[in-house]
């Protein structure tokens, strides 16, 4: 991030001025599959990376590159890339720094997908995990070996909202020349932004808080710029020769944009999880009010954390800006301005209690989602986790009756009182 | 490609083509605190157009080791000694900033040999702030932050990237925080004490 503009400026501005020949205000959204190339000449530079330029929608598009340099500005790395999805991100990132053979080290306090990715299926490409508590730097640190070639963990954990040291994991990883990459969607660069406190690489789901409205799907990888590739036995994937283009280094020709130009050239060629042109202009409209919605989404969380705690019918409260939570002191550290606005609570009466609360609310929606500028909830016990049992539950640090919270943007005493018919019809079921 | 050069690793960017001595060079000398990354797009796009090209990283710069050279005079005997070290002799030389007054240098010890001089934002002199040239010494990382704000100027964060998806100002920055700690307050000096400019732009 430059020293000319903040935070709130950027959100709305980075990567667009507007366009000279038609004056328009708004990101155009570049509906196209392909390019117009001027002459074979330009077409063979554009392909031979000679310059910089859209060859096809697939691996770069105006609009979805107004977005990346929006990204890029507000975590204040070096460059980035949308894509499909956090999960196509996540995906990118493994398979550009690994291969089979390779190791990574992994919180085991993560959202399922990034479990599975890492668990079952990059095993049967070789590439093996060993998965870590996140809260653990020792732990960490006895779990790299020689093949190591990332750690990867979530700032703040989904579900079990565990915050890592960020700082304490970075030094580690410093020290064993190994990348730091970040899952940093529940903080968003509002709250944080990880290369401040030593990151190498974020990953974004922008289908939650950056986009903000629960309308589109997308993902982002964010590089930092400040980790060093050079060392060709351990990271021949970007700082070796590639199988095309004449063998380039990714190292060598790009330096602090390694990654994205390797991920650009083989994964968004290869594999193809492009980000469409609109979902991109949708995303960014959310991002222009992101400092906005997410001073609001605390500000509604703090409250709803007092109601919650308050409640005679709640059993328990989890949310890293309440001193009961094991990670507060962390959390006050390293995100000064809150720790998101997910909270996980019990409702007294188990299982059935979730279930009847979720059933009764009524402005609050019930979905799989979070980061929506509507409240959100979701009761694993009755839904996604309704084949476990109790006690397989526990083992996966989740309650049955657990509830996952995402505050919405919504007049907190509406948000309150939707809740307290909830509560009320789980009252009558407990007598 | 990396070679052994005066006891250092010495890195030369050749825009992804190997280097054909046998061919016109242009030879891309960087700014103050840059390195072989400021020229990538112009190295590549030469090279594949058939010129040899080399970008040095100049010592303590880049992938280069090495101690900083401390003057103008310094880097353009460097420099000499390296186009004598890779035997070239058809030399063009692009400089950039800095590489402008080293190229100046190199022209008077070449004695009007190479076969152009080409400036990119160059002059005979270039005085240097006194704020930023302690800066330099005292905390390089916010000096380079500094100049490359400075240098991309107020819509840096909002014009477009010909790189999809890459920051002016990120990528910028820590192409600089890659030099040795050091390497800026020298270049920063080498500029502000340099002052033969016309002198060495004589023919002779």
């Amino acid at each position: 991030m430059s020293e000319n503009y903040k935070f709130d400026t950027l959100s709305l501005h980075a990567g667009h001025i507007p366009d000279k020949e038609t004056g328009s205000r708004a990101v155009p959204i570049y509906q196209t599959t392909s390019y117009v190339f001027n002459s074979t000449e330009e077409a063979a530079s554009l392909y031979n990376m000679e310059v910089g330029g859209h060859l096809y929608t697939r691996i770069s598009n105006p609009t979805v590159a107004a977005l990346e340099q929006r990204l890029a500005a507000l975590e204040g790395g070096a460059s980035a890339l949308a894509c499909s999805s956090g999960m196509a991100a996540m995906h990118l990132v493994v398979s550009a720094i690994c291969s089979s053979g390779d190791h990574i080290v992994a919180s085991s306090k993560m959202y399922g997908a990034n479990i599975n990715l890492l668990q079952h299926t990059m095993p049967r490409f070789g590439i093996n995990t060993d998965f870590v508590n996140p809260n653990d730097p020792e732990e960490i640190k006895s779990a790299i070996k020689p093949n190591t070639k990332l750690v990867f963990g979530e700032v703040i954990g989904n579900p079990g909202l565990d915050i890592m040291d960020v700082p304490e994991i970075a030094k580690i990883c410093n020290t064993k020349n190994i990348p730091l990459v970040l899952d940093a969607t529940f903080n968003t660069p509002y709250l944080m932004q990880p290369f401040k406190h030593g990151a190498n690489i974020i990953v974004h789901s922008l289908t939650k808080w950056l986009g903000g409205h629960g309308i589109a799907i997308g993902g982002a990888i964010v590089n930092g710029g400040n980790f060093d590739w050079g060392d060709k036995d351990k990271f021949p994937t970007i700082s070796g020769p590639h199988f095309a283009l004449g063998g380039i280094s990714f190292w060598e020709e790009f330096g602090p944009s390694a990654l994205i130009a390797k991920i650009r050239a083989e994964g968004m060629y290869n594999f193809g999880p492009s980000l469409s042109p609109t979902n991109a202009f949708y995303l960014m409209q959310g991002i222009e009010t992101l400092p906005l919605r997410m001073k609001r989404h605390i500000e509604n969380t703090h409250s709803i954390l007092d109601f919650l705690v308050n409640h005679e019918m709640v059993e328990w409260v989890k949310h890293p800006d309440l001193e009961t939570h094991p990670d507060h002191e962390v959390a006050k550290r390293i995100l000064p301005k809150g720790s998101g606005s997910i909270v996980a609570f019990g409702i007294k009466g188990g299982r059935e209690a979730g279930k009847t609360f979720i059933e009764s609310v009524q402005l609050a929606s019930h979905l799989a989602n979070v980061g929506d500028a509507k409240t959100l909830l979701i009761h694993p016990g009755s839904t996604t986790h309704s084949h476990l049992s109790s006690e397989a539950m526990k083992e996966g640090g989740l309650t049955d009756d657990m509830i996952r919270l995402s505050v919405g943007l919504e007049d907190i005493n509406d948000i309150t009182k939707d809740f307290e018919k909830g509560f009320k019809a789980v009252k009558k079921l407990n007598k | 490609m990396i070679i052994n050069f005066k006891g250092a690793k010495t890195y030369i960017g050749t825009g992804g083509k190997s280097l054909d001595i046998n061919k016109m060079t242009l030879c891309f000398l960087h700014g103050s605190g840059q390195n072989h990354l400021s020229f990538v797009q112009q190295a590549r796009f030469f090279a594949y157009k058939g010129y040899s090209v080399i970008v040095p990283d100049m010592p303590a710069h880049g992938f280069s080791d090495g101690n900083p050279c401390k003057s103008i005079k310094e880097n353009a005997e460097w420099i000499n000694d390296l186009l004598v070290k890779l035997n070239l002799k058809d030399v063009v030389v692009i400089g950039h900033s800095q590489g402008c007054l080293v190229a100046l240098e190199l022209n008077r010890i070449l004695k009007n040999s190479l076969e152009a001089l080409i400036f990119v934002a160059g002059s005979n002199e270039i005085p240097v702030n006194q704020f930023l040239l302690d800066l330099s010494k005292e905390n390089p990382q916010k000096a380079s932050q500094m100049m490359v704000t400075w240098g991309h100027g107020i819509d840096g964060d909002m014009s477009i990237n010909k790189w999809p998806g890459h920051s002016h100002y990120g990528e910028g920055n820590n192409i600089m925080c890659m030099n040795k700690p050091t390497a800026l307050k020298y270049d920063l000096h080498s500029c502000n004490d340099y002052s033969d400019g016309i002198d060495a732009a004589k023919k002779y």
